[in-house]
């Protein structure tokens, strides 16, 4: 008893004094001296660093730090701003993001200013604001199993109809999508599609409810239930269904009526970076770029020319390729900014219930 | 007396400064906001709210219903484990504990994706049924109840075997010797002395399990169906989806009253009292309370009848010297529920498909090299490693002397200061993580280590303090007293009286610190805006983004070094 207490005493000390010298590190303070720039990114493998960082530090000098946020980094955002601490200096993220941020309060963002720069002249105009420069489309898909669904689906209409093509059905636990491809399944057209009918949409929902097996949450459960065949098809983003495809599962995607959101570079307002961010987006603003950066992650360029200097065959399974935009249908994002929040409570009461 | 009740404030002392900075102070603004509009005004608008819809009660129900039978077979399961853990002699006790504690070794969120495969309709259960021919098609095991109920269970036992440990460690293992002198038989001799003293063990862990399970999010949002939605979901929703912090405040009061009134009924039927030192029994007065009485009654009736239902099952009641065949089987049985989704994930970690599935093809190690070759997984494997210890020394230099403080106390001012240590146990670690933000952002801590130790100890601090606690109850008290009869100052006994006696039990509590800091994923992504790497972060990025074998890797090494790391200490420890 007295060896061992003894023993456990100084394994204690000892474990102590470990921890007490780590504590004693100074904090480690960002580098002043050198430029350098913190972008959130979306984190998909290297992508980021591939087709945007580095070749931007071998160009200019400038170093980028990439740092994978949460999925929605709206309120980290908000918070940096507030508090004036930069950790980041700028963020892609969605245009829903970048609208709510511009209109909450004072404003979040940073004016971007780069008006003279020709990548800014190349971007078609649904895919920038003053505040936002469009990186990527993210397009929302039907994806499915090849082995188990035998007859395969050509539009919303298909997916709920659990007669017409039987089997295990996964869905994305939220209203947004989800009742977009409700009324589309119902007969509405994609341009009379917003604003949205909830009701009719609660309505159609019902009809499929004891079909959907699985109610996914984050991206990559979707693409896990299709690779694995846990459910036979699954509404997901097109870089998900395709990360499955990717694998070697026997998956497919609808491109027929998907539905259309654009991803862009943010700068955080009054950061002590924002001109070196500037030149960063004046850069990643190139068809070659954004070549690099589709191909790795499917996700389409928001500059037409950038398709051209793919090879056909990833172009071709990209949402922004002319075989497969045909159908496509832009989200109204300001429209889900406004009724979010209701229409989340009422979706989460439904799906609950 | 006055100059004791002094020194417990002091002991206090820095327990209170942490938690009044760190969490009262966020956390207050935090919640002050739920009767806040957007101009600043008072308003009752959102609390108003969650009367008109339904739903928010009827998933608090959902999640407290959850919660009880997720702490039901936690106690079931663990019980005999931490029995056999504690009984054990010096090998086997090395043995036993290596397997308890290999799961805290792998992230908790790379163990419940590991249940998406187990129980897949591709998994090796489903396998097992089909080949075994007890079904002839796969069975939909996952997004379920049962599901949900496995993989929090699976979390949450080995705290509870730790917890529960610390008690029975101190059990005079004469007293059943003596039962059975004076003509008990072991069953009852069991039900009516052992378990009863291991009562504060038990009831400790049962509050933890329970408070910790209310808090689950990853669990149920994962592996359930939409029946299976607990309120933490729907707060993180608000918090991260919606923004709408007004609602989340008030959602998370929803959840810190429920949590609160489950506290006050649980004192009142088994005794939080149980934990502090009024009911203690170094103090040698038999004055019980008329609650605590009944329960000692209770708990005796319970005893005879579990006592009478185990013979009737000739199930074999542990023995004094040795230990029982079948209990041992029956804690192999809880371990290897335990190391289920480890069995899973290293045969996994060498396959070389794209994704996490099961069974592994073409075996390598791609994915081992692609960890061991990345600057990043290594930077914040040492990262966490040394926030991890920071956070275990911090965290028990403040909860020992808060500890001996309380058990100083009574009545109020110990229930008073018992809810203050805990408090960070009933609101969501992401609702502190992004209270912390702005306090982190006035001191310059925002993405240092200081900040992640500091967030950490909050977090860790009352699963210390509780272990800390039902230790020192068991502590004979009269040791102290023998040692200042004899002149010892009461810092010379505290040096070389009470540590050392205490000491096996405070490093299990400083382990409980170093577990929980090298899980904490929240801190990381929400107060250190992400720029400061840890493991846990590394961890959520690739199973969010990626969900391929890498995860499996990654949390194969941490588990292979830390297995290393405890064989070694054990092994020190029994040679000298």
């Amino acid at each position: 008893m007295k060896t061992k207490g003894k023993l456990t005493r100084r394994s204690l000390l000892v474990a102590g004094s470990a921890g007490l010298s780590a504590l004693a590190m100074p904090a480690i303070i960002r580098a002043q001296t050198k430029r350098k720039i913190v972008v959130r990114d979306l984190g998909i493998g290297s992508s980021f660093m591939d087709a945007y960082g580095r070749p931007f530090t071998e160009a200019t000098g400038i170093e980028v730090q990439p740092v994978t946020g949460a999925n929605d980094p709206f309120g980290q955002i908000k918070q940096m701003v507030q508090t004036r601490t930069y950790t980041w200096d700028m963020s892609i993220v969605s245009r829903q993001i970048a609208n709510q941020l511009a209109a909450d309060g004072a404003g979040y963002l940073e004016p971007l200013n780069i008006d003279a720069a020709p990548g800014w002249k190349a971007l078609p105009d649904m895919f920038r604001s003053p505040v936002y420069a469009g990186n990527d489309v993210v397009a929302t898909v039907l994806g499915y199993r090849t082995d188990t669904v035998k007859t395969p689906p050509k539009s919303w209409a298909d997916f709920f109809d659990t007669k017409k093509i039987p089997g295990r059905r996964a869905m994305r636990r939220s209203p947004v999508d989800t009742l977009e491809q409700a009324l589309l399944a119902d007969g509405v057209s994609g341009d009379k599609l917003f604003p949205l009918d909830f009701d009719r949409g609660f309505r159609k929902l019902d009809a499929v409810r004891k079909d959907i097996g699985v109610w996914w949450t984050s991206g990559a459960q979707s693409t896990q239930l299709l690779q694995s065949g846990e459910v036979d098809m699954c509404p997901t983003w097109n870089g998900r269904a395709q990360a499955a495809i990717k694998s070697g599962a026997p998956v497919a995607i609808m491109w027929n009526q998907s539905l259309w959101q654009s991803e862009g570079w943010v700068i955080l307002k009054g950061g002590p970076n924002a001109d070196l961010c500037r030149e960063f987006i004046k850069f990643a603003l190139a068809p070659e770029r954004q070549a690099v950066f589709a191909a790795a992650t499917g996700y389409g360029p928001t500059i037409p020319d950038a398709v051209s200097k793919m090879d056909p065959a990833v172009a071709k399974t990209l949402p922004t390729h002319p075989d497969n935009r045909a159908g496509a249908i832009l989200v109204d994002v300001d429209f889900w900014t406004q009724t979010r929040e209701v229409a989340t409570e009422r979706f989460n009461r439904w799906v609950v219930g | 007396m006055k100059p004791r009740a002094w020194s417990s404030v002091l002991l206090l002392t820095p327990a209170g400064l942490l938690l009044a900075a760190f969490f009262i102070a966020p956390i207050g603004q935090f919640l002050q906001q739920g009767f806040l509009d957007r101009e600043g005004g008072f308003t009752l608008s959102h609390a108003l709210r969650l009367r008109e819809a339904g739903t928010y009660a009827d998933v608090m129900w959902t999640s407290l219903t959850i919660s009880f039978w997720v702490t039901v077979f936690s106690i079931l399961s663990g019980y005999p484990a931490a029995y056999v853990l504690a009984n054990a002699d010096r090998r086997g006790k090395g043995f036993w504990a290596l397997f308890i504690l290999l799961p805290f070794w792998s992230s908790f969120l790379v163990r419940t994706f590991a249940w998406i495969v187990i129980l897949g309709r591709q998994g090796p259960v489903n396998a097992a049924l089909l080949a075994a021919g007890i079904s002839d098609r796969p069975q939909e095991l996952l997004y379920s109840w049962g599901a949900v109920i496995i993989g929090m269970t699976n979390v949450l036992v080995p705290f509870a075997i730790l917890t529960m440990v610390g008690v029975m460690e101190r059990i005079d293992k004469t007293l059943m010797t003596a039962a059975g002198t004076l003509g008990a038989r072991p069953v009852q001799a069991f039900f009516r002395i052992y378990l009863p003293l291991s009562m504060p063990g038990v009831t400790a862990a049962a509050l933890l399990v329970f408070i910790t399970a209310l808090g689950f999010f990853m669990a149920p949002a994962l592996l359930g169906s939409a029946r299976e939605t607990m309120i933490t979901q729907l707060i993180i929703q608000q918090v991260s989806d919606l923004v709408n912090w007004h609602f989340a405040a008030i959602l998370c009061l929803l959840l810190l009253a429920a949590s609160l009134i489950l506290f006050a009924v649980f004192d009142r039927l088994v005794g939080v009292s149980a934990l502090s030192g009024t009911a203690s029994l170094e103090t040698g007065r038999q004055a019980r309370s008329g609650a605590n009485h009944a329960a000692y009654a209770i708990s005796a009736a319970i005893g005879d009848a579990l006592a009478a239902v185990a013979e009737m099952l000739g199930l074999s009641p542990p023995r004094t010297a040795g230990l029982a065949l079948r209990t041992r089987i029956w804690a192999m049985f809880v371990v290897l529920f335990l190391v289920a989704p480890l069995l899973l994930l290293v045969p996994v970690s060498f396959t070389g498909n794209t994704y996490l599935s099961w069974p592994p093809v073409n075996p390598g190690l791609r994915w081992y090299s692609q960890v061991l070759t990345s600057p990043a997984w290594l930077s914040a494997a040492a990262r966490s490693f040394i926030v991890a210890l920071a956070t275990a020394a911090v965290t028990v230099a403040i909860a020992v002397p808060a500890a001996f403080a309380f058990l100083r106390l009574s009545g109020r001012s110990a229930s008073a200061a018992f809810a203050l240590l805990i408090s960070p146990l009933l609101v969501p670690r992401m609702v502190i993580a992004v209270s912390l933000f702005y306090v982190f952002a006035q001191l310059g801590l925002v993405g240092t280590a200081t900040g992640l130790v500091i967030g950490h100890a909050i977090i860790a601090l009352p699963y210390v303090f509780i272990a800390v606690i039902a230790v020192l109850k068991t502590y004979d008290r009269r040791l102290d007293q023998a040692a200042a009869s004899l002149g010892a100052s009461p810092l010379r006994t505290a040096r070389h009286v009470t540590l050392p006696v205490i000491s096996a039990g405070i490093i299990s509590a400083a382990l409980f610190a170093f577990i929980i800091s090298l899980d904490e994923l929240n801190i990381a992504l929400f107060a250190a805006g992400g720029l400061q790497s840890t493991l846990p972060k590394m961890m959520w990025d690739e199973a969010t983004l990626q969900f391929s074998p890498l995860l499996a890797a990654a949390s194969t090494l941490v588990l292979a070094i830390m297995s290393a790391v405890v064989l070694l200490a054990a092994r020190l420890r029994s040679s000298v």
